[in-house]
């Protein structure tokens, strides 16, 4: 043997002989539920060589029957040069659920090397036997019989029939209801094919399904049976009333022995679909009492809420765990509604699971994880959480609570982003409820009911007296204001129009040569005119008050000088009538030019 | 227990306050205090009790109106409050403290109504006459009727035609006004007098197509809708919704405002 070889050869064994020193469990495969009466194989496998020092432990509950059924494998494996070796030796041992309960499953312990190496603790739950299969059962009669569903079928033979077995047939919403499908048959079978039934209305958690079909002895009314395990699960009923569990189906072949000798035996195959009853559970809805806080919790459940930090910078995460405790609904809790503070960014919760499901529900707990960012400093009430919890044993509610956590949100580093954008930095503000305005505290204003004045005869009548007392005056004084005001403003705006006609009357008179009636003509258009323009009674009607007048209207001192001219002139013309004719047209032209520039000027 | 104690001795109070209440300004500021009180303390059925003492003394106010139905709202009487905020709103309608709380107890009213498309003028004419006092608008037509007289008065006997033309314009702008200002005197007492509107007392009423018991029945509406009074009958009133449906219902399941 060459050197190397030999170096090589001892590290390997040495190493093998290293890991096999530690490192070593007892591991454990074991159902989680079983019924009373069943019988319970539990597999110990260790993979060293436990000599003849491996014991199991006796445990109260379970009683142990038969020899262990020892095996050992051995396998050695060679990759790629690399040669791995894996010793199992495994120890059956079989025990019989006597009583209904949670037991620890029987420890088993082994010395290795003067080390006591022991198998982990692991529960196991022994539920209520589905079939009167014990022994007292078969005693206590045909009553206890009655109690459960009838286990055959009529439809399908005595010999071979499934059942659902329920453990309750009245459950409140959310109630664990544990369910178990099995066969029972008294021949051998192949199995075609099956299908499950259907739990509308129900979540449902299957506890254990297995891989391949396992023969257990059991015995209902007196006969022996074979019963054969298809599925274990725990339903929680989702809505009330009556819910149906529709049959298990069973496609299968059923293989009888035919003959009645030894030598003349022979197997006939019978194809049968076998199936269930339907099961009717009926859930019940919620009794009085539920609040707001409810959210379908139902169980005994204690919860707790904390955080890891109490003090904290701006703008740093806070964990804050918030833990449902207990036994019940667990898988189906929503996360709770916490009102953080407005302030806090607040990221959807991480759930951590860690329970597992038995008949009673779900035990264990479940966490909802939070990420909060508070955004500000000051000081934070993370509010207290409570939530109602419906227990199904005393059939109330029960409120509980998780603490309110106080948190101190320091100063944290100012970021740049702050600083420079400030203006357009700011933040939306939220309401958390509604604004409902509170009372008014201070002076209620009370007064008596006011009298209106508006469906006052007196008020009104004021209307009334006003109308007539402004109706009386106008009639005592409706002469001064024919005087001063319709009158004059007709006059006023009638002058020129009367003086237009005079003047053309006075045109007339002058192409017949009728003197006395022309110069008439031409002091009434002017006299007239002037009068009603200026409103200047008759009586006033001299020279001087017609220059007066005038100066004070603004008129041009030209027109005024013509103005007196031409009176002049007419008075003359009356008692000295010989005048050319030209003087007599130039009268005429003048007369007009000078009512047009009164015309202009006033 | 210790509530129950609490309740009786409140109640007790109550009782006690009320009989020695004379009209006496200070007895009621003390019944305020202590409502006051025992609003804070959630004691709203005994604060309820202790505003309408105060109301049933005559007195108005619409802070009072208010704190009630605040009240009744605390002891989820949605009718109750919806109808004391209206009549609060009604009093003062430019309070915002009314609407707000009014349109938070109006959410909580179930029945959704179909409006009917107002116009314009009904939309904006009640702030404008709302503005100001029923007898506020009354002296202020007055006023302007006086302005309309002496103008008719000044317009026949001025000489000027400019202040004929002035005097002219004015008379008319203010005789106007004092139409106008008449009219707005009078809504704003309608209103607050003889109120059309009334609000369902009843927690679930059905309104029928004829004052009949056995008549048929027209639609179901819950506590809190307001409804328009059209005509009575006897024991009956014919009410109209804000869809413009109109039906019968008997006079005690409805509240004027």
């Amino acid at each position: 043997m060459k050197p190397i070889q030999c170096i090589v050869i001892c590290l390997f064994v040495s190493s093998f002989c290293f890991f096999s020193a530690i490192g070593q469990t007892i591991t454990v495969q074991a159902p989680k539920v079983v019924e009373e009466g069943e019988f319970v194989h539990i597999t110990y496998s260790i993979n060293v060589r436990p000599g003849d020092n491996f014991k199991v432990s006796t445990v109260d509950g379970l009683q142990a029957s038969g020899r262990p059924q020892t095996s050992t494998s051995n396998s050695i494996q060679i990759i790629n040069g690399k040669t791995t070796s894996e010793y199992t030796y495994s120890e059956t041992h079989q025990f019989r659920a006597i009583r209904k309960g949670v037991f620890k499953i029987p420890i088993a312990s082994v010395v290795i090397d003067g080390k006591t190496i022991s198998s982990k603790t692991q529960e196991i739950e022994v539920v209520a036997a589905s079939s009167n299969n014990s022994a007292q059962r078969q005693s206590s009669g045909a009553a206890a019989q009655q109690a459960y569903q009838d286990p055959t079928p009529s439809s399908a033979g005595t010999d071979v029939f499934a059942r659902v077995y329920t453990n309750k047939q009245t459950a409140y919403i959310g109630e664990p209801i544990y369910v178990s499908i099995k066969l029972y048959t008294q021949k051998n079978f192949n199995i075609n094919t099956h299908t499950f039934p259907e739990f509308t209305g129900f979540y449902k958690k299957i506890i254990e399904q297995p891989q391949e079909l396992k023969f257990e002895r059991e015995v209902i009314d007196g006969k022996e049976y074979y019963s054969v395990l298809f599925q274990r699960l725990v339903l929680f009923p989702q809505k009330s009333g009556k819910l149906t569990i529709t049959p298990f189906k069973l496609d299968c072949n059923v293989i009888t022995q035919v003959g009645n000798s030894f030598w003349n035996m022979y197997n006939k195959q019978e194809r049968r679909i076998i199936e269930s009853k339907p099961v009717y559970i009926q859930v019940l809805p919620f009794p009085q009492g539920k609040t707001s806080d409810f959210n379908g919790a139902v169980g005994e459940f204690s919860i707790t809420a904390k955080t890891d930090v109490q003090t904290i910078p701006a703008n740093e995460a806070i964990t804050y765990k918030f833990t449902i405790q207990g036994i019940g609904n667990l898988a189906l809790l929503q996360k709770p509604t916490i009102d953080f503070p407005k302030d806090f960014e607040v990221y959807e919760p991480k759930i951590i699971d860690s329970y597992t499901t038995t008949t009673m529900g779900d035990k264990g707990s479940k966490t909802f994880e939070y990420v909060v960012i508070p955004r500000h400093e000051g000081n934070f009430t993370i509010p207290q959480v409570v939530m109602q919890v419906f227990n199904t044993e005393t059939k109330t509610f029960k409120t509980i609570t998780a603490d309110a956590i106080q948190i101190a949100v320091t100063k944290g580093a100012v970021t740049n982003q702050v600083t420079t954008n400030f203006g357009t930095n700011k933040e939306q503000i939220q309401y958390s409820a509604d604004d409902f305005r509170y009372i008014y505290t201070d002076d209620l204003q009370l007064h008596s009911i006011s009298s209106y004045v508006i469906i006052n005869p007196w008020f009104n009548g004021l209307f009334v007296i006003l109308v007539l007392g402004a109706a009386v005056y106008i009639f005592v004084a409706r002469k001064r204001i024919e005087l001063y005001s319709n009158v004059t403003l007709l006059k006023q705006k009638q002058a020129a129009k009367v003086s237009k006609a005079y003047l053309k009357q006075a045109r007339e008179f002058l192409n017949q040569g009728n003197d006395a009636a022309y110069y008439e003509a031409i002091s009434k258009a002017l006299f007239g005119y002037i009068g009603n323009k200026l409103s200047i009674p008759m009586t006033d009607f001299t020279v001087e008050t017609i220059a007066d007048t005038l100066h004070k209207k603004q008129v041009p001192e030209i027109i005024i000088q013509t103005c007196i001219e031409i009176v002049n002139q007419c008075e003359m013309a009356r008692y000295a009538p010989i005048q050319s004719i030209e003087d007599k047209e130039q009268l005429f032209t003048k007369t007009s030019q000078v009512i047009q520039g009164i015309e202009q000027n006033v | 227990m210790y509530k129950r104690m609490k309740t009786l001795y409140s109640i007790v109070f109550v009782i006690l306050s009320i009989t020695f209440v004379n009209a006496n300004n200070q007895l009621n500021d003390s019944i305020i205090q202590n409502a006051q009180r025992l609003y804070k303390a959630q004691q709203y059925d005994s604060v309820i009790v202790l505003y309408k003492s105060l109301i049933s003394q005559g007195l108005v106010s619409d802070k009072l109106y208010f704190n009630l139905a605040n009240a009744y709202y605390k002891q989820r009487e949605i009718a109750q409050a919806i109808l004391w905020y209206e009549r609060a709103y009604v009093l003062n309608p430019y309070n915002e403290d009314i609407k707000n709380n009014l349109a938070i107890v109006q959410a909580l009213q179930p029945d959704k109504v179909e409006q009917i498309q107002q116009s314009m003028l009904q939309l904006w004419y009640p702030y404008v006459y709302r503005f100001c006092n029923s007898n506020t608008w009354a002296v202020l037509s007055l006023v302007f009727f006086i302005g309309f007289i002496v103008c008719v008065l000044w317009f026949l006997f001025t000489k000027q035609r400019v202040y004929k033309k002035v005097s002219f314009f004015i008379a008319l702008g203010s005789l106007g006004f004092a139409i106008i200002t008449y009219i707005n005197a009078s809504y704003r007492y309608n209103e607050l007098v003889k109120n059309q509107y009334a609000i369902v007392m009843e927690s679930s009423l059905r309104i029928l197509t004829e004052p009949n018991e056995n008549a048929k029945e027209l639609v179901v509406v819950h506590g809190g809708l307001r409804v328009k009074i059209e005509k009575k009958n006897g024991d009956w009133v014919s009410i109209r919704l804000s869809d413009g449906k109109v039906g019968w219902v008997q006079h005690f399941a409805i509240e004027k405002i």
